[in-house]
């Protein structure tokens, strides 16, 4: 396994409130990790003999909420290609202080990793460097151009946990044999859907806002036709389909509709679709250009009510760095991104603290829907006798600074920078060992 | 009288102006454009001050006009262009684009950028007048407001008018500028064009929409023509100008639709026979010409007024 820590480390955490949504469990009890990996939680003081005999570290956690570490499937990290806006070592710094403790990041470096060489380099970075456990999802299609399928084979057996290319498959007979042969192969094929023709130039949601200040639309079918197009696609081969980063209330009628036919379907959102509309565009600021684009009031609200619905099945992060130089351009050449992975977390419990979401199913969408559809859910984002002994320690009604001093990553596009979030990741814990802590940082 | 106007740092938006804004503007355009045709020319409110136009798209009329208007205050215009090919209109930061500006010490800076909301994005990094000569399908405020004089001559008010909008007006910076004044002036108006032209949730704005464009020039005090841009058109959304003239443009047969006193505008350069026929263009409505004497006229006033020039103690 990947992961930087070769120790094999004992912790007790003491009298925080565990959240577990695998057992729907949320009450204060203690939580233990042996030699690097969860043992169990159980009334507090249960394992304090042993802990004692393990010489085990303790921590209290009294007010606190714990919880397995959080899974992010959706994240770009630019090494190899562009290591100074982000590399595996940064990132994994900026994961920590979000709470996340595994990351499976997209093939879109620089070379492509779309053969089992790549997946193999980049998994030996990641144990040179990396903080947190990092996975490897491997290309859909060669030098992901929408062409030719990639070795999925190959990169499956040389770790790569899912394949996707990150971006829109345009051929759709291309996407039918990558369904094909992936879920023949046991994988799941992750599609990022925008039909590229109706999206065209367009830099942000299609509207009044559009239309008020001269920005050419990307409207809400751009997403909706593709959408349809895979679960159509998903049907037809009885594959396994994940669909990521979606934006609008029309998405969800149809993924709703092909779930409740037996579709084989998942999907995510990001945060900044549960927390940001076109309204935020108004200064031409280009931190809120992303991709998909920021939708309306209307889509937002549909997308928070199916968090707790369960038509959305998991959140990730979208981490996307911009260099300043991509960035600060007008707003038809900036680059699209935004950095998620240190305010994934608190634009989440705001959600909670507003009751608009359940603290259990919070979890649930960060930690055991995600690890499950990448097939490790006995290894992370569990707290299962013998899972990886990956923790977040967490104070939802505490709030924090974002900005330059606290930011690990190395590119700053957030609109968050500056602001005041709601939500402090205390500690993260990777191994059994702490990774990072609100007082000292990364550790 | 006091001055009770909000002064002005810069001219970005018709949108973020108020109505008494708008009037002083007018104002003193009128003042300077009676000056000027009852003989004279110079008027020595920018002795010494230095005028830099940037423009990252090409023009004819806004840049001459902002010349002659600068120069005619005493300014000294520096013209500065960039080829929209070229990756400096791209790519170059604006935040680099506003450093080296600032190192050359003008007082005044013009521009106009293919981009929507470039001077937006530059307004907060420079400490001169910012004036926009156009951004992008955006805003060209400029523009509205010498339409808005022209109206005012022929009417009188701009409140209470039937005015029309006629072309691409989802790629139209002019028609944006223009729907906020009129709408600020207090006219009802209409936009018009093929349906693949309109702007999505237009009616929002407050104006009516129609594809129909007898139905449009019917009764309408004012029509303006929008030039259709084939610079910045996707060719799927005309089947051809040859269709668009026939369906969409403005020839005698819908001319023939106009009260007596209307009038037809055009913010320029003209495409006869796609979007007007040379006989309207040139014909009894038409004030295109009046325009192009009264966009001199109301840079002249925005160049004073932002220079914050006691006009109103000085020219009584």
């Amino acid at each position: 396994m990947s992961g930087k820590n070769k120790n094999n480390f004992s912790l007790l955490v003491k009298n925080g409130t565990i959240i577990d949504p695998e057992k729907k469990f949320s009450n204060k009890a203690d939580l233990y990790i042996y030699e690097g990996k969860i043992h169990g939680y159980d009334k507090p003081g249960s394992f304090n003999q042993k802990a004692k005999n393990d010489k085990a570290e303790i921590l209290d956690a009294e007010g606190s909420f714990v919880s397995a570490g959080f899974v992010d499937l959706h994240c770009t990290i630019h090494e190899p290609g562009a290591e100074h806006v982000e590399s595996i070592l940064t990132a994994s710094h900026a994961a920590a202080a979000g709470g996340f403790t595994t990351v499976v990041m997209s093939p879109d470096t620089n070379p492509i990793i779309d053969n089992a060489f790549m997946v193999d380099f980049v998994q030996r970075k990641v144990k040179e460097s990396a903080l947190v456990n990092v996975l490897v999802m491997g290309a859909l299609s060669s030098g992901c151009k929408g062409e030719k399928l990639a070795e999925i084979g190959s990169m499956l057996e040389a770790g790569a946990v899912a394949i996707g290319d990150s971006k829109n498959i345009a051929d759709s007979y291309l996407m039918r044999k990558a369904l094909e042969y992936s879920n023949s192969l046991g994988a799941t094929v992750f599609s990022f859907p925008e039909d590229e023709t109706l999206a065209g130039k367009g830099v942000m949601n299609e509207g009044l806002n559009s239309n008020r200040l001269g920005l050419r639309g990307i409207p809400s079918a751009a997403e909706e036709i593709q959408v349809s197009r895979d679960l159509i696609l998903a049907k037809h081969t009885k594959s396994k389909i994940h669909i990521q980063s979606i934006s609008t209330s029309g998405s969800l009628e149809i993924i709703e509709r092909a779930k409740e036919s037996g579709v084989l379907a998942s999907c995510e959102t990001n945060p900044q679709y549960f927390h940001l509309t076109s309204d935020s565009i108004s200064t031409y600021d280009s931190n809120y250009k992303v991709y998909p684009p920021l939708r309306s009031d209307k889509d937002v609200e549909a997308i928070i009510q199916a968090l707790s619905s369960g038509v959305i099945d998991l959140v990730s992060s979208a981490h996307y760095p911009v260099s300043k130089s991509n960035k600060e351009l007008t707003f038809e050449f900036a680059q699209a991104g935004m950095i998620n992975l240190q305010t994934t977390f608190s634009l989440m419990i705001d959600l909670v603290n507003k009751k608009k979401l359940n603290p259990i199913r919070m979890i649930e969408l960060l930690t055991k829907s995600p690890a499950k559809l990448i097939g490790k859910s006995e290894e992370v984002g569990s707290l299962k006798k013998g899972a990886r002994g990956d923790l977040v320690i967490f104070q939802p009604k505490k709030k924090w600074q974002f900005s330059e001093k606290n930011l690990f990553g190395s590119s700053k596009n957030s609109p968050f920078l500056g602001r005041t979030m709601n939500g402090v990741v205390e500690y993260t814990i990777a191994n059994g060992k702490i990774v990072y802590s609100e007082k000292v940082g990364i550790q | 009288m006091g001055r009770i106007i909000e002064p002005l740092k810069h001219l970005i938006t018709i949108e973020d102006l108020t109505k008494d804004q708008i009037l002083e503007f007018l104002k003193l355009g009128k003042f300077f454009k009676d000056k000027i045709q009852s003989g004279t020319k110079r008027f020595p409110i920018l002795n010494g001050k230095t005028v830099v136009a940037l423009f990252y798209e090409a023009s004819t009329r806004t840049r001459g006009s902002f010349e002659i208007a600068a120069k005619q205050l005493g300014a000294d215009f520096v013209f500065m262009s960039a080829d929209a090919s070229t990756s400096v209109s791209k790519g170059e930061s604006l935040l680099d684009t506003a450093k080296n500006l600032e190192a050359m010490n003008p007082d005044f800076l013009v521009l106009r950028h293919s981009c929507s909301g470039a001077p937006q994005q530059l307004v907060n990094r420079v400490k001169i007048p910012l004036i926009n000569a156009g951004d992008g399908f955006h805003e060209h405020p400029t523009q509205a407001l010498l339409d808005a004089l022209t109206i005012q001559e022929q009417f009188g008010t701009i409140k209470g008018l039937n005015i029309t909008i006629i072309g691409d007006i989802a790629h139209s910076r002019v028609a944006r500028s223009n729907i906020h004044l009129l709408k600020k002036m207090g006219a009802k108006v209409t936009v018009s064009g093929p349906a693949t032209l309109l702007p999505p949730e237009v009616e929002s704005m407050g104006v009516a929409s129609t594809t129909n464009i007898e139905k449009a020039v019917s009764g309408a005090d004012v029509v303006m023509m929008l030039r259709i841009q084939f610079e910045r058109q996707n060719a799927k959304q005309i089947p051809s100008t040859s269709e668009y003239f026939r369906f969409y443009g403005l020839h005698e047969k819908n001319a023939s639709h106009l009260n007596q006193n209307s009038i037809i505008m055009h913010p320029g350069p003209l495409n006869r026979g796609v979007e007007i026929s040379p006989e309207v263009a040139d014909g009894e409505h038409s004030v295109i010409l009046n325009q192009v004497t009264n966009g001199v006229a109301i840079r002249m006033a925005v160049l004073t007024i932002l220079s914050g020039y006691n006009w109103e103690k000085n020219f009584s």
